[in-house]
């Protein structure tokens, strides 16, 4: 039996335990790629850096990538901001299912959205019949594209817009529930001082204070997640690269000694821009976020009950308008999967044809429940790691900084948030050249691909409980304690049973980003036998379309993963607090 | 133990917290069967005191020592009644349970409980219906349980209204007294102290209070 001494030694040590194999598991891939890659093409990390910046395909790479991330994010705000304000600021009836709906993008897995955004903008589809052709780029965008000499615009619109959709809950998860829990009295007292005479000086003196570091961070998210963007860039911009894709596509060479150097090199170099530049942007994220929950927490607990005022006219057109926005990719995609050109008149009829022949694996495709299986596997495999993994560092920060080590409680907490630093195709690319071309033999091993879905949702399991575990009193352990119990029922009665709301928020939302994942999943799936749901909507897409079959079952695939991620995010959203102002 | 009467007996030369000295000389004994109520001032380290009496602080420099009899058998009801709002109140009391119980054992013996402490037919409510009194009803009907020999007591009754407050500590006097439980109760209120206690020890009588502890964190 264990005294009270050593039963914490032993609990710290597997804490220590835990972060040093979760970190090795991130950092080890990576590690070796880049040895590997040094290697085969001989250049020093900061030689192939140079020679990032002196050659034009990776420039021109670079050069989209932070245009289509900064403009996705200007648009991402502008357009999120107005939702934001009137979600917070009137009373709307079931405003619980209105941030459901709002909130279903941001789960989504990208390659639903891109096939969604494909299924918009397609020769025939809404926005074609609307005389708005972002596809084949004839008509306006056509006449854009020759007068501004801008090329293939309409692409490049159509990833703005899809970007858009897939942040803009982030803006309404940030500054919404600080708009709707703020005190109304802050707001008539600045009416009463200098500082607040007029509107310019309240948005200044009040507004801007409160609200800004939620905007930014927001923003910053928004940046990070446009920058890394694999999925939607690969389908709806196909005539460029950022710099995941172009990363992406040399992968598949990189790595081999005395063949295709040229791939290493590209792989080398833009991995390591991509690494300090996502670096940078996390830890500026990670300040902003501390000084926006500082502010949310203020207004939090001074907040009383408001009385908010019945949505007017813009209110109820601003909020349908982006329900509308939030839910219409989607219901195109199931649309698409029972809409079904004939191949002789090129009229469509409507049939489950593609359900049926996808659900068999018709056409020597991957059939839908085996690979509804693998990514089933590889999602509770990613659970199963995952959660425990996040539970034991966010409990670790939170120790920490109980015993007043702010310093090591950072340190371990930057340590947990690296994965979002590595992009998904970075991850993929790691274990494919660090490990598997060590080791190959590991490329038999089923749940590989679950790998990088652990690295990713771990992260998002330490975002989710860690606010949760830093507000648990620890008098309900001591409690528990003190009537005897023993430790692992002190455990379950005085943390775990108090935890269960995010542990069920977490566990839903791993598993519906585990079913989703698609850039690590891509690189490392697309030459074994494992596809997952996504990769085989990747996969259908991509062959040619002489079959009127092939495109309805790419979206039936799609849209089965689409029900399935639903699904987790209705069981995350019951549970999710929803003034918490974390974003997710 | 030299004297068969003292079960708990506290020599505490100093308690910090980081650098800060909350208090120090800290002299206290208390004998089998006594209630004594702690009176001071908030901040000053009471909860400190009972904290380290039951193991969750240590202290700097001294001792607290407890009869070998008394170890492993201490109460503690705190400030703010600690119920587990995903058990209900009869399955909240069953934690200060110590043997397994067949089904018709557990409700016979929180319907007992619940009856000790004036709340019959509460069994099943849900912890968050119940108002402050009634929480901390259901709070010591679970220490009772417990079967404790000491009963560490950090200003429960400080949230309840005046009435409630005295009626409380008086059928805690009651029950206490009818159980031969020795009790600390810390408090700041003296009326209350009055109620339920054998004995009243003034805070700044039993130890050296520093100038800096006047913080609710280390009350």
């Amino acid at each position: 039996m264990l005294n009270p001494s050593q039963h914490r030694n032993v609990i710290v040590s597997a804490q220590w335990g835990t972060i040093i194999a979760f970190c090795a598991l991130t950092i080890l891939p990576l590690g070796y790629a880049i040895f590997r890659l040094t290697d085969v093409t001989g250049m020093t990390v900061f030689s192939s850096m140079e020679k990032f910046f002196s050659d034009d395909d990776t420039l021109t790479a670079l050069e989209f990538t932070l245009l289509e991330a900064a403009i996705s994010t200007l648009f991402t705000l502008l357009i999120g901001l107005p939702i934001a304000w009137y979600l917070g600021r009137y009373k709307w009836r079931n405003i619980r299912m209105i941030r459901a709906i709002l909130s279903v993008p941001f789960v989504t897995p990208s390659i639903i959205v891109a096939m969604g955004f494909l299924m918009l903008i397609d020769p025939g589809g809404l926005l074609d019949s609307i005389g708005i052709d972002l596809r084949l780029e004839t008509g306006v965008i056509g006449d854009m594209a020759r007068v501004t000499g801008w090329e293939n615009p309409g692409h490049f619109i159509a990833l703005i817009a899809a970007h858009v959709w897939f942040n803009l809950s982030l803006v309404m998860r940030f500054i919404e529930p600080t708009l709707a829990t703020l005190d109304r009295t802050w707001e008539e007292q600045i009416r009463f001082l200098p500082a607040g005479r007029n509107k310019i000086l309240r948005i200044k003196n009040l507004w801007l204070p409160l609200l800004a570091p939620a905007a930014l961070c927001s923003a910053c998210l928004c940046f990070i997640f446009s920058f890394s963007s694999f999925a939607l860039v690969k389908w709806l911009t196909p005539n460029q690269d950022n710099l995941e894709t172009l990363m992406a596509k040399s992968g598949g060479s990189a790595g081999i000694y005395n063949y295709r150097i040229d791939t290493s090199e590209v792989v080398l170099s833009t991995s390591m821009v991509q690494l300090l530049i996502l670096s940078i942007a996390i830890i500026y994220t990670a300040r902003v976020q501390k000084k926006h929950s500082t502010i949310h927490s203020i207004v939090t607990e001074n907040s009383h009950q408001v009385a908010n005022k019945s949505p007017n006219k813009l209110a109820l057109i601003t909020v349908i308008g982006a329900i509308t926005y939030a839910v219409l990719p989607l219901i195109l995609v199931l649309i698409s999967s029972i809409r079904i050109r004939d191949a002789r008149s090129n009229d469509h009829y409507y049939s489950f044809e593609a359900w049926i022949e996808a659900w068999n694996g018709s056409y020597s495709a991957t059939a839908i429940p085996d690979a509804l299986t693998n990514s089933l596997i590889y999602c509770i495999t990613t659970l199963i790691v995952a959660l425990p993994v996040g539970y034991i560092i966010s409990s670790t920060i939170a120790r920490l900084e109980g015993e007043n080590k702010q310093n090591t409680a950072r340190f371990v907490e930057f340590l947990s948030m690296i994965p979002l630093a590595l992009s998904a195709v970075m991850i993929g690319l790691g274990i494919l050249i660090g490990v598997l071309k060590w080791a190959p033999d590991l490329f038999s091993w089923a749940i590989l691909p679950a790998v990088p879905h652990i690295i990713i949702t771990t992260p998002f399991v330490v975002r989710i409980m860690l606010p949760a575990i830093r507000s648990l009193e620890p008098q309900y352990h001591e409690q528990a304690m003190l009537l005897g119990l023993s430790p692992a029922k002190a455990w379950w009665h005085g943390r775990i049973a108090l935890l269960r709301a995010p542990i069920i928020v977490s566990a839903a939302l791993t598993m519906a980003f585990s079913l989703g994942e698609f850039g690590a999943s891509w690189i490392l799936v697309r030459s074994g036998s494992w596809d997952s749901l996504s990769v085989l909507v990747d996969q259908l897409m991509g062959r040619p379309k002489f079959d009127p079959l092939i495109q309805p079952m790419a979206m039936a695939a799609a849209a089965t993963l689409m029900f399935l991620t639903f699904i987790l995010f209705l069981i995350a959203e019951r549970f999710r607090h929803t003034d918490e102002g974390s974003g997710f | 133990m030299t004297e068969v009467d003292t079960i708990l007996r506290i020599d505490v030369k100093q308690k910090k917290f980081d650098s800060k000295t909350i208090f120090s000389d800290l002299k206290l004994s208390v004998n089998s069967g006594e209630i004594i109520s702690i009176f001071g001032p908030s901040g000053c380290g009471k909860t400190t005191l009972l904290r380290m009496i039951a193991g969750l602080e240590q202290t700097s420099e001294g001792d607290v020592v407890l009869s070998r009899d008394y170890q492993n058998h201490i109460g503690f009801i705190f400030q703010k009644p600690v119920l587990y709002p995903h058990l209900s109140v009869g399955k909240n009391i069953l934690l200060g349970c110590k043997s397994r119980l067949e089904k018709h054992e557990r409700l016979a013996t929180v319907a007992n409980s619940l009856e000790l402490v004036n709340l019959p037919k509460f069994a099943n409510r849900k912890v968050t219906t119940l108002s402050g009194g009634e929480a901390q009803r259901v709070v010591l009907a679970r220490a009772l349980l417990a079967e404790p020999k000491l009963l560490l007591l950090d200003e429960p009754f400080s949230s309840l209204d005046l009435d409630s407050r005295r009626e409380l500590a008086r059928d805690v006097n009651t029950i206490l007294k009818d159980k031969n439980i020795a009790a600390i109760h810390v408090s700041h209120d003296i009326e209350e102290a009055e109620i339920i206690s054998d004995r009243i020890l003034y805070w700044d009588k039993i130890c050296e209070p520093s100038n800096a502890s006047n913080n609710n964190e280390h009350d």
